[in-house]
């Protein structure tokens, strides 16, 4: 444990470096990521400008949702964010030099690179959180919401591993990873709006429900379903060993680059 | 002569790029498929306690969603990521020494790709140009094509911001924020209210997508005007591209040998 945190350590040190040789183009995505979220924002408030709700949620709520499923996913980004590299390594030859290190592979790819870009998007999604849920949400109750968000994060951890994990049997071509992306961005929406099966697909099959609908659901309406955050806790302990030992099972197809 | 045959030969690079990444295929496809899914439920619950929205009524939201949906597979390739990276490890030097204008090979290659993507999705084009009918589908054919022309000038006129920024990741995140929410990909450009679209639509962005989709709808109506904007608007960006390119160039260094 001390050894990685002294890698963690290293590699925080090496990435700042890294953003200090970049700064402009750094200081540029951290501005640019700023004024997604507003426009993300303008986008609501366009829609809300022509209709009361969306699925049954009303303007702050849903501005609600979305700041914390904007905190939940950038709690995600900065401690797994980078598996999305692991293609880019696999065919610059970097994953040999990963697995030179006398470290676990998945702990190396994940840390390899950081971005601070996350914690941008963090503390804007507690601010959008904070303005809409002040004084109309229980807080008293943020710890379930807390404990909802962590199984929603570490799951979609593990299903990101997995989809990494296609790379290797693939020809590293192909990983559903930028489709589970893709997907990521609807949960700033109501789930209830969608139809009863992929409501059911999105909270049981891929839990991301957990990174937002439900715990901000919860926050707003106060209803709190144990029965789903039991669910979510054993979803999340049987996904994260079940993905670790599928990578661990994928990198021996390895064949290096020839670099 | 020689020039013409260099870009064709451009040109079936992109084509050949674009055939070989089998894998971009299955994710092009699929990402397609889970955003018009998701944006069509989305709509449906807004459409559900109104009727008209911006003057469109929901089928209408339907078929700009699909259309939208067939211009964004042409508009895809990453430019901003491959030129910075090539620019941070040197290899920028093999496209610069080659005896054609690398803005040029940039373009040829682009449209290489989206003609590519043109065919392998034109069963999709096919489909939906029952719902607009055969005017309509003509001058999609002709401002999407000049829609997607302008698009990939604008892509590597931001790419060549990554020869001062070095990392692409910023200019790309901009590009993208812009594309985004000013070119109609997720929603009509107009909906950002009278005032703000007064603003926009004197950008070459709604041009991308917005245009093409609402000329298409119109069945046609206004595709003289829309035409002669976008292909002002490409002129321009390859021009402003050429400028920034020899700026650039001048900060080009070359370490070792």
């Amino acid at each position: 444990m001390a050894g990685k945190i002294t890698l963690l350590h290293t590699f925080i040190m090496m990435h700042l470096k890294t953003m200090r040789v970049y700064k402009k183009d750094f200081l540029i995505g951290l501005v640019v990521s700023l004024i997604t979220v507003v426009f993300d924002l303008l986008f609501l408030k366009v829609v809300f400008s022509h209709v009361d709700q969306i699925g049954g949620w009303t303007e702050w709520q849903l501005m609600f949702l979305y700041g914390m499923v904007t905190v939940n996913l950038a709690m995600f980004q900065m401690l797994y964010g980078n598996l999305r590299s692991l293609k880019g390594y696999l065919f610059s030859g970097e994953m040999e030099r990963i697995l030179w290190q006398p470290c676990c592979p998945l702990f190396a790819v994940r840390f390899r690179a950081l971005s601070v870009a996350p914690l941008n998007r963090l503390i804007v999604g507690m601010t959008v959180l904070m303005v809409y849920g002040s004084g109309r949400v229980n807080w008293s109750e943020v710890g379930v919401a807390f404990m909802y968000s962590a199984v929603g994060v570490s799951s979609l951890a593990s299903i990101m591993v997995l989809a990494s994990s296609v790379l290797f049997y693939t020809h590293y071509l192909y990983t559903p990873y930028d489709n589970i992306t893709e997907l990521l961005k609807y949960m700033h929406y109501p789930l209830s709006i969608f139809p009863p099966g992929v409501f059911k697909v999105l909270t049981l099959g891929l839990p991301f429900a957990f990174l937002g609908y439900l715990p901000a659901k919860g926050l707003i309406y106060a209803e709190w379903e144990l029965s789903f955050l039991i669910y979510g806790i054993l979803f999340a302990i049987v996904a994260k060993v079940f993905s670790n030992r599928v990578f661990r099972k994928a990198l021996s197809r390895f064949e290096g680059s020839n670099i | 002569m020689r020039a013409i045959k260099l870009k064709i030969a451009w040109l079936i690079a992109g084509v050949k790029v674009q055939y070989f990444d089998k894998g971009i295929h299955i994710d092009t496809l699929l990402r397609g498929g889970i955003q018009f899914a998701l944006m069509y439920y989305f709509w449906k619950a807004v459409f559900s306690s109104t009727d008209l929205i911006g003057g469109r009524d929901f089928g209408t939201y339907v078929t700009y969603l699909m259309l939208s949906l067939y211009l964004q597979w042409l508009m895809g390739y990453p430019n901003i990521h491959f030129i910075g990276r090539d620019i941070k490890t040197g290899a920028i030097v093999n496209a610069l020494i080659r005896p054609m204008d690398y803005g040029v090979q940039m373009r040829y290659k682009n449209i290489g790709i989206a003609l590519f993507n043109a065919l392998l999705f034109s069963p999709f084009l096919i489909f939906i140009s029952g719902r607009i009918g055969l005017k309509g589908s003509l001058s999609f054919l002709l401002l999407g094509t000049l829609g997607t022309l302008t698009y990939i000038q604008f892509d590597i006129f931001m790419a060549y911001f990554t020869f001062w920024t070095e990392n692409g990741w910023g200019i790309a995140l901009l590009k993208n924020g812009i594309l985004m929410f000013f070119s109609g990909k997720l929603f009509p450009t107009d909906l950002l209210g009278p005032h703000a679209y007064a603003l926009i639509k004197f950008s070459p962005f709604p041009g991308m997508i917005f245009r093409p989709i609402q000329v298409a709808l119109n069945g046609g109506d206004g595709l003289l005007g829309a035409a002669v904007t976008q292909c002002v608007w490409a002129g321009v960006l390859i021009g402003l591209s050429h400028f920034l390119f020899h700026r650039a160039q001048k900060d080009v260094m070359i370490n070792g040998g």
